[in-house]
């Protein structure tokens, strides 16, 4: 019984890493609050959900479209949204990114309804044993889907021209502009792989859990979690900390209390906030 | 390593700077800054880019905290006090980039800095006033001060400094971008103001005119003072010349 | 220190305009004299029908609501993005005393506020103590009020839970309950000229001039002797309690409480759409922010009953667009000019 509430925290902490390395990534490099981050992953669920209702292709086949169509929205929004207001001050990013949440979130309500929708996959409920442990086949594969695309993150941000321009940018985005590097470019291409990995997140969630439009508001918000536990542009920090957070809050649920599983996390969050000493912390100069 | 070029007697000294040692990550800037600040006089701080001299300013002022060392203002160890702190006592400092409030106008700008005491509520619009015509702002008193040119406002960001009645300035490239009609005006400024008992320190790039303005200079190198004394010795050194090779 | 004096006619010196109605001169005063008047006379001057009067109450609740955001998230500069929070303590506080404990919601009343503080207090203390980039704060404050609906939904025993509270209906003034409903309208209006009032002498004060400098450059501001801290939480406590009061009055006015009604993140959203359209730097801007906005999401609620969300959604095509367009809101498009920053206060 244990082992399958393991089993669900680590596809839970799965997605939270993806979702939740997605936004370090554009928290890290663009500096700013990516409010839409929730908002995104339900959009790359329903996007999902409309190809397999048209195409009649199995939800896992539709990963390369949902991560195409997903890139092109996060590069559209860094560019024509986000890129105009990074010259004014604080509010208007915080503000604005707010905002396409809110469109983006009620937008899919007042278009397609309320109601819950789902999907099933050539999987379908199949399990198989692993070391006496029964595991959904679409559970491993979002475990492992969740791996492999962490990794192959971090190899991209370590080994590839790009990924490099992105941690320059991100660790000074003066030097990098001196060093020629188009650094708008690098925004828009950090906010189209952070909806990319939202994306793939998706797909791999909807075999398992309901589509509805406020299904990603607590994904949107426990991915800060992920960012500030795991450390700022820190990409192995955020997939422990995803896991970790995954896991916490399935055993709460079943063990303790399902209504407060979600407040536990922003309990962590809070303190997590208030004492951890390093990362966020390094400040330039101390004022306070 | 600091070594004693000219006699600089230190009479009273105000500010005393003693062993600081900073370190950011595995960077040492500051390996070990033994300086005393003389009272009443201007002292000029040079050094290349990167030696740490803002570096000093902002532990100095508060804003960094020292890893090792002490800083001792009229006697006291201020060196875990926070930046307004320090403020308060009258330890006032600029920045390489000037900061000023750019929505609030220019009269705003020093309001924001009359005197603490509430019953100097009258006072504090003369002497902003008083101020903005000692620095020739007086017809921008109500433009918002992110209308004013570069020059502007660096001297709004000198005239608020002297809301404060400080005790100690601490300037940071305070002439840089500024053409030199209105250099000669902030020299002229802050002679007078020496005059009547403010100490200063300055950091500058061009050699000539800290050698015209300051009474003593400190040379940042390496994370150490390298040389501290009076301006003729210290200009005609052979290495500061090297290195600073008539100024910036 | 001395500087030269210059030799002056003898009548004081005029150059310095802080933003503030009594330069404003007469027509200044009449206008607002007119205005005031006619709001107070409105429910009973033409027998208009107590729904628009049901508006007018809900306009003046936003406006409250949206100066004082304009307090911590304006002046300060600190975006209080789950400012919902502080209303619901507000109402839930006053409104538990008022069931549980039979103390009347005028004492809970100040009960709530002094809780809203407490809250503030203990939130904004670490958050902004440790001088963490105001990202953060707004973060936090989501995080707030996210915990506190969830809290407030889960102890159901306690609280009503997500099925609410219904409050007793005793019509007795000194309970907080009229039977006239339109008495209700003139309390809203007392708190709302209260606020206003206060942001407005709030931005001509040295406490906040202090809370301007630290938005604009808190480094700045250390360095003149502005306790960085200090300012910030004073913001924010002050808008907190103030959103209490209003959430206490709120209860008792609709007599019925869930978390839904007074803390749900679609309450911090208006608040946060009212300041912001109307200008969150001005004492003004929650009150014209909510005059143009709430008769507007009053049509939409009507028209788009079954396709709920859809207001939401037009909020946030609106805020995306006062970001990229407007970011200062509608008087913010004032204030290069002195003359008008003397009655809107930037």
């Amino acid at each position: 019984m244990f082992a399958s509430v393991l089993v669900s925290g680590l596809v839970l902490g799965g997605i939270y890493s993806l979702v939740g390395a997605g936004l370090n990534l554009i928290f890290g490099v663009i500096k700013i609050i990516n409010f839409a981050q929730g908002a995104l992953l339900m959009f790359g669920a329903y996007l999902s959900y409309w190809i397999v209702t048209w195409l009649g292709i199995d939800p896992y086949l539709t990963l390369p479209l949902v991560v195409i169509g997903m890139a092109l929205l996060g590069y559209t929004i860094q560019t024509a949204l986000i890129n105009p207001v990074l010259k004014q001050e604080r509010t208007s990013q915080l503000l604005i990114t707010f905002g396409i949440a809110l469109l983006i979130q009620n937008g899919a309500l007042a278009l397609w309804g309320p109601d819950i929708r789902f999907v099933k996959s050539f999987v379908g409920y199949n399990t198989f044993a692993f070391f006496g442990i029964r595991i959904g086949v679409s559970a491993a594969i979002a475990i492992l889907g969740a791996a492999v695309i962490i990794s192959l993150l971090f190899i991209f941000l370590n080994k590839s021209k790009m990924g490099t321009a992105i941690r320059a940018v991100s660790q000074q985005s003066d030097s990098a502009l001196l060093a020629g590097i188009d650094v708008k470019r690098v925004y828009a291409i950090a906010f189209a792989i952070g909806s990319a990995m939202v994306g793939v997140a998706s797909v791999l969630m909807i075999p398992i859990y309901d589509i509805f439009p406020l299904m990603g508001e607590q994904f949107g918000v426990i991915a800060f979690i992920v960012v500030v536990l795991g450390g700022l542009g820190n990409v192995q920090g955020a997939a422990i900390a995803g896991v970790f957070l995954g896991v916490t809050q399935n055993i709460f649920a079943v063990y303790v209390s399902n209504q407060l599983s979600v407040a536990v996390l922003f309990l962590i969050f809070l303190i997590t906030l208030l004492f951890r000493p390093q990362g966020i912390f390094i400040r330039k100069m101390r004022v306070a | 390593m600091a070594k004693d070029c000219g006699l600089v007697t230190m009479t009273n000294s105000i500010l005393s700077i003693q062993s600081v040692k900073k370190s950011f990550g595995g960077l040492d800037v500051l390996k070990g800054i033994n300086l005393d600040i003389e009272q009443g006089k201007i002292t000029g701080i040079i050094g290349p880019n990167g030696a740490g001299k803002s570096t000093l300013f902002d532990i100095i002022s508060g804003y960094q905290k020292a890893n090792e060392g002490k800083i001792i203002f009229e006697g006291k160890d201020v060196s875990a006090l926070m930046p307004h702190l320090l403020a308060r006592q009258g330890v006032i400092r600029t920045f390489q980039l000037t900061r000023i409030f750019r929505n609030l106008t220019v009269a705003e700008n020093l309001l924001v800095f009359s005197s603490n005491s509430k019953n100097q509520k009258g006072n504090s619009n003369e002497r902003a006033i008083e101020i903005l015509e000692f620095v020739h702002l007086s017809g921008l008193a109500n433009a918002e001060a992110s209308t004013l040119s570069y020059g502007q406002s660096k001297l709004l960001e000198f005239a608020q400094v002297l809301m404060h009645s400080p005790k100690i300035l601490l300037l940071d490239e305070p002439f840089a971008g500024i053409n030199p009609g209105l250099i000669d005006q902030m020299m002229e400024h802050l002679r007078k103001l020496q005059s009547e008992g403010l100490t200063i320190v300055l950091i500058e790039h061009n050699l000539p005119m800290v050698a015209k303005l300051c009474d003593s200079i400190a040379v940042v190198s390496n994370g150490v003072i390298e040389m501290h004394g009076e301006p003729d010795v210290i200009v005609n050194d052979s290495r500061v010349k090297e290195v600073f090779l008539g100024g910036h | 220190m001395r500087f030269p004096k210059k030799k002056t006619s003898g009548e004081p010196d005029n150059i310095l305009t802080i933003p503030g109605l009594q330069n404003a001169g007469w027509p200044a005063f009449f206008g607002i004299a007119i205005i005031l008047v006619g709001i107070l006379a409105f429910p009973v001057a033409f027998d208009v029908r107590f729904y628009f009067v049901q508006v007018g109450i809900l306009i003046m609740f936003y406006a409250t609501l949206g100066t004082a955001w304009g307090i911590v998230g304006g002046y300060a500069g600190q975006h209080s993005i789950g400012q919902a929070a502080f209303v619901g303590i507000g109402a839930y506080t006053s409104t538990l005393l008022y069931m549980k404990l039979n103390i009347s919601p005028w004492i809970g009343l100040f009960a709530g506020m002094l809780l809203a503080a407490f809250v503030a207090v203990i939130i904004g203390y670490p958050l902004f103590r440790y001088g963490l980039k105001g990202d953060y704060f707004a973060l936090g404050t989501v995080a707030l009020g996210l915990i506190i609906f969830e809290v407030t939904t889960s102890f159901s025993s306690f609280t009503g839970g997500s099925q609410g509270i219904p409050l007793k209906y005793e019509e007795n003034p000194l309970n907080f309950q009229f039977p006239n409903r339109t008495v209700y309208y003139y309390i809203i209006f007392v708190i709302w000229l209260a606020t206003v009032i206060t942001s407005y002498k709030l931005r001509r004060s040295r406490a906040g001039f202090e809370m301007l400098a630290v938005r604009d450059d808190e480094i700045a501001a250390a360095r003149g002797g502005i306790s960085v801290l200090k300012a910030k939480l004073t913001a924010f406590v002050l808008a907190g309690v103030i959103s209490a009061a209003a959430g206490t009055f709120f209860a008792q006015f609709i007599l019925f409480l869930d978390p839904g009604t007074v803390m749900s993140l679609a309450i911090s959203v208006q608040i946060i759409l009212v300041a912001v359209l109307g200008g969150m730097n001005s004492y003004l801007g929650g009150t014209l922010g909510a005059i143009i906005l709430i008769p507007v999401s009053q049509l939409l609620a009507s028209t788009f009953t079954e396709r709920p969300g859809t207001d939401l959604a037009l909020y946030g095509v609106i805020l995306i667009i006062l970001m990229l367009f407007m970011p200062n809101g509608i008087l913010g498009l004032f204030r290069k000019s002195p003359k008008w920053r003397k009655i809107v206060g930037w």
